[in-house]
């Protein structure tokens, strides 16, 4: 698994969003070293690059007004990870804002470039992962909510015990090839469209 | 880096002030003070019996240009030591050639903090060692609603942060927080004069920058504000500009800084006298000056121990070593390469010099990572406050 993202950072596409200075050659010396494909952009594009497995970022010249950049990190987009020569507040403000991952300090060495790379990768990865996990819960969770409502209203409206209730529910399901948390959804509805005709029911 | 020289020839440092472009007028005087300093000590026989020798290069104002001359420097003329830089900006694309080529670099500009290079000694203002100072003084006096405007890099963001938490944490609020290029024109504060008469500011935190902040005093005294009621206050507006200003639309206004030319002691008295007979009548002293002249001596002090340019072996002999410079005894503190100073506020007089209206009683410890300076304990603000007339 580790290996295999190590294969991964060989092939990756990576872009350098860095004024065309000493540093930025230095950069993307080692990027090549590292067997990237690298290119460098400046001034910073209007819109996040596409295509891209990477993102380096200058950040000096982000801080100010003109400066800042329209787009940031994105969710599933790839990781940016910072080019810093200051470190105070307003800078470690600004990665929080651009959603940086991981920071390489200026003057640049070679050392350290490609782990950081490496866990910035990690770290994007990860992140995806608990969001979808994140995600899956949430909506468990919701069906659980869904389901103990409708059980409740079946075991009013029919007199019959929560076990019997459930059993309603899931044979309904597998009647109609859908899911248990479906028939709750479609029973809550009904439920509220018979009260709403029957106010006082 | 060469250690001890053979023997009979000069110490050689390196001098990188711009003497021309945005900051010139300020890095003039900074270059003045670290010649006079220089001056002195040769005067006296040098160090171990051989003279400093400056090399000066005139980086106009642009970081590619101090970075490269600091190369030249480092390598063709073998310098190992460099006086040098006022905006964070050229400190930081000198800083990888000085710490590539194990250099010391002392830098004598008050400056945002968050740094420690092993390869610089700081001492010019941190932020602890003045923004507090000028946030209570202010809000004491004039109320703690506060517009902000300042020059559009890392500096003016740093500040203005500080100053926001110490107004906020003071039941103030900021009523504005504009930034305008480095090289704004008079015309470009026209907007920013117009929303502070729309907003009414009890005090205006100005952190603009270099040639700009004569414009913005212009533009200030153009509207007919009074600056008894509304003064502009900064970090960074020192005699050196007040020059540029002039005097009329100077006075009333506030900045706090360690070091005034007004300081009524005879150290200073001795050392503003020696600068006019050195460089001309006219000529002013200031703290950015004031530094860049005590870091030599603070200098020597070390080369005198550690009689030669290894920069480990000088920044070891540099730590705790104390001077009695204009602003009081000053003391480079090994725990952060930067300086213990003398916090102090002063307000522009008829004659445009700068009544001292605070002073700490005490030199205070430089602490660059500070975050939040409410924190700081009360022994940070004992001051006692000079009657005004």
């Amino acid at each position: 698994m580790s290996i295999n993202l190590l294969r991964d950072i060989r092939s990756f596409r990576v872009v350098v969003i860095h004024p065309q200075d000493a540093e930025a050659e230095e950069l993307l010396r080692q990027l090549h070293r590292i067997g990237c494909q690298a290119r460098s952009e400046w001034p910073p594009p209007k819109d996040r690059p596409s295509g891209v497995d990477l993102i380096f970022l200058d950040m000096t010249q982000l801080l100010s007004g003109q400066g800042r950049l329209a787009w940031s990190s994105a969710d599933d987009g790839p990781p940016i990870v910072a080019v810093l020569d200051y470190e105070s507040p307003t800078v470690l403000k600004a990665l929080v804002d651009y959603g940086v991952r991981g920071f390489v300090s200026k003057p640049i060495r070679a050392f350290g470039l490609l782990t950081t790379m490496f866990m910035a990768h990690r770290a994007a990865e990860g992140e995806r992962g608990m969001r979808k996990r994140l995600h899956k819960v949430e909506q468990r969770l919701d069906g659980i909510k869904k389901v103990s409502k409708a059980k409740a209203i079946l075991i009013e409206q029919r007199r019959i015990t929560e076990e019997e209730a459930y059993r309603f529910i899931r044979d309904r399901a597998m009647a109609r090839r859908t899911t248990i948390e479906a028939v709750a959804a479609a029973i809550i509805d009904a439920s509220e469209m018979l009260m709403a005709e029957n106010p006082g029911r | 880096m060469e250690c001890t020289p053979k023997s009979g020839e000069p110490w050689r440092v390196g001098v990188l002030f711009s003497q021309t472009g945005v900051t010139a007028g300020i890095e003039r005087t900074q270059l003045q003070g670290t010649l006079m300093a220089i001056e002195e000590i040769n005067a006296g026989g040098g160090v171990n019996g051989r003279e400093i020798l400056p090399i000066v290069e005139d980086p106009r104002s642009d970081p590619a240009l101090f970075a490269a001359l600091a190369e030249r420097l480092m390598t063709e003329e073998r310098v190992g030591v460099l006086f040098g830089c006022y905006m964070s900006s050229t400190r930081k694309a000198i800083l990888p050639v000085v710490e590539r080529r194990n250099g010391l670099l002392l830098y004598s500009t008050l400056y945002e903090g968050f740094e420690c290079s092993r390869n610089v000694i700081y001492t010019g203002a941190a932020p602890n060692q003045n923004g507090r100072q000028l946030a209570d003084y202010l809000t004491r006096e004039y109320g703690s609603r506060v517009y902000m405007v300042g020059s559009d890099y890392i500096y003016p963001y740093e500040s203005s942060r500080i100053m926001r938490d110490l107004v906020l944490q003071r039941s103030g609020k900021i009523l504005a927080e504009k930034y305008l290029p480095l090289n704004a024109t008079q015309k470009a504060f026209a907007p920013v004069i117009r929303d502070i008469r729309r907003k009414e500011p009890d005090f205006i935190f100005s952190t603009v920058v270099g040639a700009a902040t004569a414009h913005l005093y212009h533009a200030y005294a153009e509207a007919g504000f009074d600056p008894a009621r509304m003064p502009i206050a900064s970090l960074t507006t020192s005699e050196a500009e007040i020059s540029d200003i002039g005097v009329a639309a100077s006075r009333g206004h506030v900045t706090a800084a360690p070091y005034f030319d007004s300081i009524d002691s005879e150290a200073n008295r001795r050392f503003v006298a020696r600068y006019r007979e050195r460089f001309g009548e006219q000529e002013r002293t200031n703290a950015s000056c004031e530094a860049a002249y005590f870091q030599v001596h603070l200098f020597a002090q070390a080369l005198r121990i550690a009689n030669c340019m290894d920069t480990d072996r000088l920044r070891d002999a540099i730590f705790g070593q104390e001077f009695d410079a204009p602003q009081g005894r000053v003391r480079i503190d090994p725990d952060n390469n930067h300086t213990y100073l003398w916090p102090r506020v002063g307000r522009v007089d008829a004659d445009g010099r700068f009544e001292i209206v605070a002073e700490s009683p005490a030199a205070m410890k430089p602490d660059p990572y500070l975050v939040d300076h409410n924190a700081a304990g009360d022994a940070d603000i004992r001051w006692r406050r000079q009657a005004t007339v």
